[in-house]
């Protein structure tokens, strides 16, 4: 049964080639040979390639939006690629921090299923090509984050109460002894999004399912922590849980203008009440308002460059077809 | 000392370490481009690479700030001085090249640096490599998955070696007939793996 309190998981994995420079030292010529070499590698495997440089913005940022390719591309040369597979098992994404980054994203807690998304490419490249591999180091890299496996294994997970305590900070130190990174992505000091990344900080001297074990491991105790202050919200303060909650819904049913911060806002409170149950929405159908509810998305959905006031009433407008406006009485 | 030696970007979110990747960050309504040191990417690659909140920058600012704060704050819980280990050139270190043999990187470049160019700087340097792994690794040696090419042929190896093994116990035993086939399928294995 799913974890509603994990949103997705996601793999990377970091490889590059012997020959060529890492990107601190990469020219257009090196990102070039990267490009064509992998693309030789994955032909007839169902990848479109894709040269940043000839995407327009509005098609790059609903990439990025969807999670569909990752935000780390070195661009400013315009020599970074994302080759997309038709069946949306993984992205390639080409001249990045690693020389070929493959990466695969999965609702909920996947990790495993994420990883083998990222080896079924990994091998069918390395039967083509040589990678920059040594025994005692693994695949190496100019990251030394990545130095080792070169896997990336993160998931995200929703834990608005826990975010919000005061124990926070011990708790990420003892997670950062235990060999993983927090990542809370907000607006300023406070997480008003109550959304936490958390990642492995390293990549040597563990296996691949080490690390997605590892990372599980520490996502879980998370998340028991989390559901042990939302019990305690349910026990003490009932009605002030339930108020917020279906406030945050009725705003996301009848707004006509909605910032993207209060959006996110919102989204948080709506997912915790459709998480407890408190509210007759499904977890799966919040999720499902991002990337929707994003900029590029909205602009794709209305066929049209929307800025401003007409993106907010646009994104009000696709929330409430989305979760089903209110009905008025 | 190539010109790429002299390209010191400073990162933009901690302003103390070189930049080393520049990162696509979504501006409400704009995608910009920001350059970020190894430390800042690391913290903000798992939310970047999930895309997609609209305050990644914001996210990367404030995580920063955090994580300054935090080893402001760890380092005064223990006394010591507040610049981090990761700000100051490598230690020289016996054992490393001069200079990596493929792109020529110095190691004294190396050091101030603090990362490989390119894959042969990785074994130049290996020793000042694995010092630095060493910080953030329990272990330095590489047990996941290996290419697959690589791993065949380390299959292979283990299967020449095992036959031999054999070939060497049916000898001894003085059963010819035994060795007679281990021999011929350890020259088929062998002249398999020459063609």
């Amino acid at each position: 049964m799913r974890d509603v309190l994990i949103v997705h998981s996601q793999v990377s994995l970091m490889r590059n080639y012997p020959d060529i420079p890492f990107d601190t030292r990469q020219n257009p010529e090196d990102a070039a040979r990267v490009i064509s070499r992998t693309r030789s590698a994955l032909q007839g495997r169902g990848f479109a390639l894709h040269l940043l440089r000839d995407m327009s913005q509005d098609r790059h940022m609903a990439l990025l939006e969807a999670g569909q390719i990752p935000l780390w591309v070195r661009n400013d040369r315009g020599t970074s690629a994302v080759m997309l597979p038709l069946d949306g098992s993984a992205c390639v994404t080409l001249c990045g921090t690693a020389h070929v980054a493959i990466a695969a994203k999965r609702p909920g807690s996947a990790l495993p299923e994420a990883a083998e998304a990222c080896f079924a490419i990994d091998d069918a490249l390395s039967r083509r090509v040589s990678f920059a591999f040594d025994e005692e180091l693994g695949y190496l890299q100019g990251q030394y984050g990545q130095m080792g496996t070169g896997m990336n294994a993160g998931m995200r997970v929703h834990l608005p109460l826990l975010l919000r305590s005061p124990q926070m900070e011990e708790i990420r130190k003892e997670a950062q002894r235990a060999g993983v990174q927090f990542f809370v992505p907000s607006a300023g000091k406070k997480n008003e999004f109550g959304i936490l990344d958390v990642m492995n900080a390293s990549a040597l001297g563990m296996t691949e399912s080490e690390i997605c074990q590892l990372v599980s491991n520490q996502v879980q105790k998370l998340c028991d922590m989390e559901r042990e202050l939302r019990q305690k919200a349910l026990r003490d303060a009932p009605l002030a849980l339930e108020d917020k909650v279906w406030r945050a819904y009725g705003l996301l049913q009848t707004a006509r203008v909605l910032g993207q911060e209060e959006f996110w806002r919102l989204w948080s409170d709506v997912r915790l009440g459709a998480a407890l149950e408190l509210l007759p929405v499904a977890v799966d159908k919040v999720d499902g308002l991002v990337p929707e509810a994003l900029v590029a998305h909205l602009r794709s959905y209305a066929e049209e460059a929307l800025t401003g006031e007409d993106l907010d009433a646009c994104r009000a407008a696709r929330v409430r077809e989305l979760l089903g406006e209110k009905p008025l009485l | 000392m190539s010109e790429h030696e002299n390209e010191q970007v400073l990162c933009e979110d901690c302003g103390q370490q070189s930049a080393v990747c520049t990162v696509a960050v979504m501006m409400g309504e704009k995608v910009m481009h920001r350059k970020l040191c190894q430390a800042c990417m690391a913290k903000a690659s798992m939310a970047i690479a999930a895309g997609n909140l609209g305050q990644v920058l914001g996210s990367i600012l404030s995580a920063a700030r955090n994580a300054a704060q935090s080893r402001a704050e760890e380092a005064a819980e223990e006394g010591k001085p507040q610049q981090a280990a990761q700000e100051q050139p490598l230690p020289a270190l016996d054992g490393d090249a001069e200079a990596c043999p493929q792109c020529g990187l110095t190691y004294e470049a190396f050091r101030k640096q603090r990362r490989p160019a390119c894959a042969a700087c990785c074994t130049a340097f290996r020793q000042s490599v694995k010092r630095v792994l060493s910080e953030s690794c329990a272990s330095l040696q590489h047990v996941g998955r290996r290419p697959v090419t690589e791993a065949v042929a380390q299959r292979k190896r283990a299967h020449l070696e095992r036959l031999q093994r054999q070939l060497e116990e049916a000898v001894a035993r003085e059963d010819y007939e035994k060795a007679a086939m281990l021999r011929d399928a350890l020259r088929n294995e062998e002249n398999r793996g020459n063609a």
